[in-house]
C-alpha cells in the first residue's frame, strides 16, 4: 500500500471505526461485528460482536482484538449507526453495550484530510459497575468450587449435582445437606435421609432424590 | 400431533416403572401456537431445567404445556422446588418474568382435590389481579379437578357465600373480602396449609397489613407463607420476623428495570401533551398501549380527548363501578381496543402480552409507581417501549427515579427503531 496516501500511520484505519464488518483471518476464522477501535501502536483492530440470537435478546458483547497483519479479508456489512449518546441525565452508563460516536457517514472519503477531525471519543465506563461485576463473577466461581465434594465417590458427586439443579445443596464432609436442614448420608438412598423434628422438607427431598437417582439409573 | 384418543392398551407383562416413564402423553397435548418473539435474559438465564425436571404431577404438566409455557423462567426454576419443599419464601423478581406461575404451580401441585376444604389462599391487592390470577390458575389446573374461586370486594357478598357452599380448593382474594368471609365463618381457613401473597409489598402497606395479620390468625399453626414482589420495603422485615419461619430468600433483582423495555422521555409543556400524544400515536407501531395519568379526573378527560382525536381507547380507574372495571379489563385483554387510559389501579401484576407501549402521560412521583407502570410492557422477556412526557415540574422526579432505579431514561429520538419494541 502506497504511503503517500496517509499523513501518519494513525490515519490508516481510523475511518473504519463504527463500521459493521465481517473479517476473515489468515487462519480462515471468520468474525462479524462493529469496529470499536483501531490502535495504531499495536496495529490491532477491536471488534464488538453482538451475542443476541434469533430467540434471545441480550446486551452482552464479545470483544475481539485482531492483529492487522492476521486479517486476510475484510468486508463492510453496513455503515456506522449514528449512536447518539448525548443524554442530559445519564447516571449509569452501561458497560455491556458501549457505543462509539462516529459522525463519519461516508467511508469512501478516506482520502480527505478531514478524517483527522472525526469524533472518535470513547464511551465512558462506570468503574463501580465493573468492579461489582468482577466481584459477582468471583463469588460465583467460589460457590461453584464449594459444590465439589472432597473425598467422595464420582457417583456421590453425580447425585449431588443432580439434586442441586433444583434444590440448594451443600457438602458437609461426605454428607449432602439439602436446604440447610436435611442430611443425606452415604450411600445416598432415601433411607439415608434424616432431618430435624417437624422437618417439612424431608418428604419432598426424598421424592426428588428418588426421582433423580432413577434418572441417573443408579 | 395425534388428535385421536389413541390410548395404548394396558399390557400386564410391562413392569410398572415403564408406565411411569411413558412419554407418549406428550404427543397428545393440544399445544397453542408457539410464541416466536425474541426474549431477553430476564426469562432465559436459567440453569437449564425444564418443567419435567421439577418433578410435577403429569396432569399439572399437561396444564402447563397446554397453557403455552415452554421452559421455566429463572424465578420459576428457583421458587417452585423450594415452595414444594414446604419452606416459607420471600421472592423478588422483575415484573413480567413469571412470578404468577412460580406460586400457582406449587399451589396446584400441593392441592388434594379429594379433600373438599380450602387448602391454598392467594392474596392479591386488586380485584383485576384476583380475576387474572384465578383464571391462570384454572387454566393450569384444568386436568386436576381443582376448584378455584375468586373473591373480591365490589361484588355481591351473597354470591360469594353461595359459592362457598360448594367445594373450593384454592381461593384467590383481596384481603378485605376474605377476612369478611372468614369472620362470618363462611370461609373456613383452618385447613389452609399455604398462604401466598402476590405483590406482597402492597399487601404489607398500611392499607392492607392489618387485614393480612388478622387473616393469618385463621390459618392453622403449621402453614407455609410465600411472598412475591418486585420490590420489598422495610416494613416486610418485621412481618418476616413475626410470621415467617426460616424464610428462604430468592432475589433476582440485581437490576430493577426490565432488560427488554427501552425508556425515553420527551420534554414538553403541559398544554403540548395532547399534541405530543397524537404524534406518538401516528408514528409508533403500537400493538396495544397503556397510557397512565395521575388522577381519576385526568384519566376521563384524556380518554375523551383521545376519542376526539379519532383513536379508539378504553379507560379504567378505581372509582368506576366494579362491573364496568371487569368489562373493560376483559375486553382490553382480548384486544377489543388498542389503547387504554388508566390510573395506577392498573399497574400491579396486570399481564397483557400484547401491550408493547406504555406512555406516562403524567409522570409518576415515585420510583415504585414508575417501575410497576413500565412493567406493563415487555411481558415475559419480550421487548417494550416506555415513553415519559416530562414537564418542567417533573424534572426532579425524573432525576430521582433514574437514580433510585439505577436505570437510564434517554431523550426520545426523532425516529424509534421498531426492532426495539415491535415483534
Amino acid at each position: 500500500m502506497e504511503d503517500k496516501f496517509y499523513k501518519t500511520n494513525e490515519d490508516k484505519f481510523s475511518w473504519i471505526v463504527g463500521l459493521k464488518v465481517r473479517i476473515k483471518t489468515t487462519s480462515d476464522e471468520q468474525f462479524e461485528g462493529e469496529v470499536f477501535n483501531y490502535d495504531p501502536v499495536t496495529t490491532c483492530i477491536i471488534i464488538l460482536s453482538d451475542e443476541s440470537t434469533p430467540a434471545v435478546v441480550t446486551q452482552k458483547r464479545t470483544v475481539r482484538i485482531i492483529l492487522e497483519s492476521s486479517i486476510k479479508e475484510i468486508k463492510c456489512l453496513s455503515l456506522p449507526t449514528n449512536t447518539n449518546s448525548n443524554t442530559t441525565t445519564t447516571t449509569t452508563p452501561t458497560v455491556t453495550s458501549p457505543s462509539t460516536t462516529n459522525k463519519q457517514n461516508n467511508h469512501n472519503n478516506h482520502h480527505h484530510q478531514n478524517n483527522i477531525n472525526n469524533d472518535l471519543s470513547l464511551p465512558s465506563l462506570n468503574v463501580q459497575l465493573i468492579i461489582k461485576k468482577q466481584d459477582e463473577v468471583i463469588k460465583k466461581a467460589a460457590q461453584k468450587a464449594m459444590k465439589i465434594g472432597v473425598g467422595v465417590t464420582p457417583e456421590a458427586q453425580e447425585i449431588f449435582n443432580s439434586l442441586s439443579r433444583t434444590l440448594p445443596c451443600d457438602w458437609s464432609g461426605e454428607n449432602i445437606i439439602v436446604l440447610n436442614e436435611v442430611k443425606i448420608s452415604s450411600p445416598y438412598n432415601i433411607e439415608n435421609c434424616t432431618g430435624p423434628e417437624n422437618c417439612k422438607s424431608i418428604e419432598r427431598v426424598k421424592k426428588v432424590l428418588e426421582a433423580e437417582r432413577k434418572k441417573l439409573k443408579i | 400431533m395425534n388428535s385421536q384418543q389413541n390410548k395404548l392398551p394396558q399390557q400386564p407383562q410391562q413392569p410398572p416403572s415403564s408406565i411411569v416413564d411413558d412419554d407418549n402423553w406428550k404427543s397428545q397435548l393440544k399445544l397453542p401456537p408457539r410464541d416466536e418473539r425474541r426474549q431477553t435474559e430476564d426469562v432465559t438465564a436459567t440453569e437449564g431445567n425444564d418443567f419435567d425436571d421439577l418433578h410435577l404431577k403429569r396432569d399439572l404438566l399437561r396444564g402447563i404445556f397446554e397453557k403455552g409455557y415452554v421452559k421455566p423462567s429463572p424465578i420459576q426454576e428457583k421458587a417452585i422446588p423450594i415452595a414444594l419443599a414446604g419452606r416459607d419464601i420471600m421472592a423478588r423478581a422483575k415484573n413480567g418474568t413469571g412470578k404468577t406461575a412460580s406460586f400457582l404451580i406449587p399451589a396446584l401441585e400441593k392441592t388434594d382435590p379429594t379433600k373438599d376444604v380450602i387448602q391454598v389462599l392467594i392474596l392479591v391487592p386488586t380485584r383485576e389481579l384476583a380475576l387474572q390470577t384465578s383464571q391462570v390458575c384454572k387454566e393450569l389446573g384444568k386436568y386436576m379437578n381443582v376448584q378455584v374461586m375468586a373473591s373480591t370486594g365490589g361484588t355481591s357478598l351473597k354470591d360469594d357465600i353461595m359459592r362457598l357452599y360448594n367445594p373450593v380448593h384454592i381461593l384467590v382474594a383481596t384481603p378485605g373480602r376474605v377476612l369478611d368471609l372468614a369472620q362470618k365463618n363462611v370461609a373456613n381457613l383452618s385447613n389452609c396449609h399455604t398462604m401466598i401473597m402476590d405483590e406482597a409489598d402492597k399487601l404489607l402497606s398500611q392499607e392492607f397489613q392489618p387485614l393480612v395479620e388478622q387473616l393469618i390468625n385463621f390459618l392453622p399453626q403449621q402453614r407455609q407463607i410465600l411472598l412475591f414482589s418486585a420490590t420489598f420495603p422495610v416494613t416486610v422485615k418485621s412481618f418476616k420476623e413475626h410470621y415467617l419461619q426460616q424464610a428462604f430468600e430468592i432475589n433476582l433483582m440485581e437490576e430493577l428495570t426490565l432488560k427488554g423495555v427501552t425508556q425515553y422521555y420527551a420534554f414538553v409543556e403541559e398544554r403540548q401533551k395532547i399534541h405530543c400524544l397524537n404524534t406518538l400515536f401516528s408514528k409508533l407501531q403500537i400493538n396495544q398501549s397503556i397510557i397512565f395519568c395521575n388522577s381519576v379526573n385526568r384519566v376521563e378527560l384524556l380518554a375523551k380527548k383521545i376519542t376526539e382525536l379519532g383513536y379508539s381507547c378504553f379507560f379504567i380507574h378505581a372509582k368506576m363501578v366494579q362491573a364496568h372495571r371487569n368489562r373493560v379489563f376483559h375486553d382490553f385483554r382480548n384486544g377489543a381496543c388498542r389503547n387504554l387510559v388508566s390510573s395506577d389501579l392498573f399497574t400491579r401484576g396486570i399481564d397483557i402480552q400484547d401491550v408493547n407501549v406504555v406512555i406516562n402521560f403524567d409522570f409518576p412521583k415515585h420510583s415504585e409507581t414508575y417501575l410497576h407502570r413500565i412493567g406493563r410492557s415487555g411481558r415475559f422477556g419480550h421487548l417494550g417501549l416506555a415513553i415519559n412526557l416530562i414537564t418542567y415540574e417533573d424534572r426532579f422526579s425524573l432525576y430521582k427515579i433514574e437514580q433510585e432505579l439505577g436505570t437510564e431514561i434517554k431523550p426520545i429520538p426523532p425516529v424509534i427503531d421498531k426492532s426495539l419494541y415491535a415483534a
